[in-house]
């Protein structure tokens, strides 16, 4: 919408009409919507200190709204608070079993979820490697507390050989269950499942 | 020694202090289900969810079991143990209780 001259300011919104109840006129008799709606046409706001305030200011009420709407679309993109409270909930319905922490003759415990989720992460910062399923279990069935051994699955780029991603992937998982959590992990077995066309790790 | 809804939920509350006592504990947790479910326990004020006292007739003592979030950070096991020494000796009412500690999830 074009500006109109100064001295002829669209008139008020009649009583009723969209936006009677909302719009603001300024000092100048100039409307707020009518400024903004015209800001391809900078000349009058420019000799205008009413309108040039006011434009001021709606620019960085918009400056602000954009930055919000960018924030809200990249928590959304990172999968943000949806994707951590489907994390709970996942984690609630198929928490799988409780495994030993610590000293066998210790008291803690922790699910295997929880616990997967921590390898996988440790190994998914491995450049060109991506995990997917990740199952922890005691070597032997009988022993509760005893050795665990971690079954992995993962997708390698091309930059890899199959057994350096594998022994890379296997280190990972070995120091991040015994400095992070304190798992008693004897064995990792990686299955090397699919090829990642790229070195950033996507599928081609 | 006898069981009531109230030394429970005294033992519950002073588990829980204890627990968030530690350094590393993000909270207790309550499971999901439980929840869902609507089972909480008589007596609870629902500060104590995620941790679950019952008396074991056989040992005479209590039975503590404790759901807890952890930060990220710190070795699980060491967590873990810190607050199984810290339930213990924050126990007050009669032999050192068994504890259980279930690490749910990290944040």
């Amino acid at each position: 919408m074009a500006l109109n001259a100064h001295d002829t300011p669209r008139p008020r919104p009649e009583a009723g009409e969209q936006g009677a109840d909302t719009e603001e006129q300024l000092p100048c008799g100039r409307w707020l919507s009518q400024l903004w709606d015209g800001a391809a046409d900078p000349a009058h706001p420019s000799e205008c200190s009413y309108c040039a305030q006011a434009l001021a200011d709606l620019r960085s009420l918009d400056w602000l709204v954009r930055r919000a709407r960018a924030e809200d679309a990249a928590t959304v993109a990172s999968g943000g608070l949806v994707g951590r409270v489907m994390d709970v909930v996942r984690l609630e319905l198929r928490p799988g079993r409780t495994l030993a922490l610590g000293s066998p003759d210790g008291a803690g415990w922790i699910i295997e979820a929880a616990a997967a989720r921590e390898l996988r992460a440790a190994a998914d910062r491995l450049p060109g490697i991506r995990c997917g399923s990740c199952r922890i279990a005691p070597m032997r069935a009988q022993e509760r507390r005893g050795p665990l051994s971690v079954r992995i699955e993962v997708a390698v780029s091309m930059a890899w050989t199959v057994p350096a991603a594998a022994e890379s992937v296997r280190r990972a998982i070995s120091v991040a269950a015994c400095e992070q959590l304190g798992l008693n992990v004897q064995e990792v077995a990686v299955h090397v499942v699919d090829v990642l066309c790229d070195s950033n790790g996507s599928h081609g | 020694m006898r069981n009531t809804q109230t030394q429970r939920a005294d033992v519950e509350r002073e588990a829980v202090q204890a627990t968030l006592g530690v350094p590393g504990v993000a909270g207790t947790q309550a499971a999901l289900a439980d929840l869902v479910r609507g089972r909480r326990q008589p007596g609870s004020d629902g500060q104590t969810a995620g941790v679950r006292a019952s008396w074991d007739t056989v040992g005479s003592r209590w039975s503590i079991e404790i759901r807890l979030s952890l930060h990220r950070g710190r070795r699980a096991s060491d967590i873990t143990e810190h607050v199984h020494h810290a339930v213990c000796r924050a126990h007050s009412a009669g032999p050192s209780p068994s504890v259980t500690v279930v690490v749910a999830s990290i944040l």
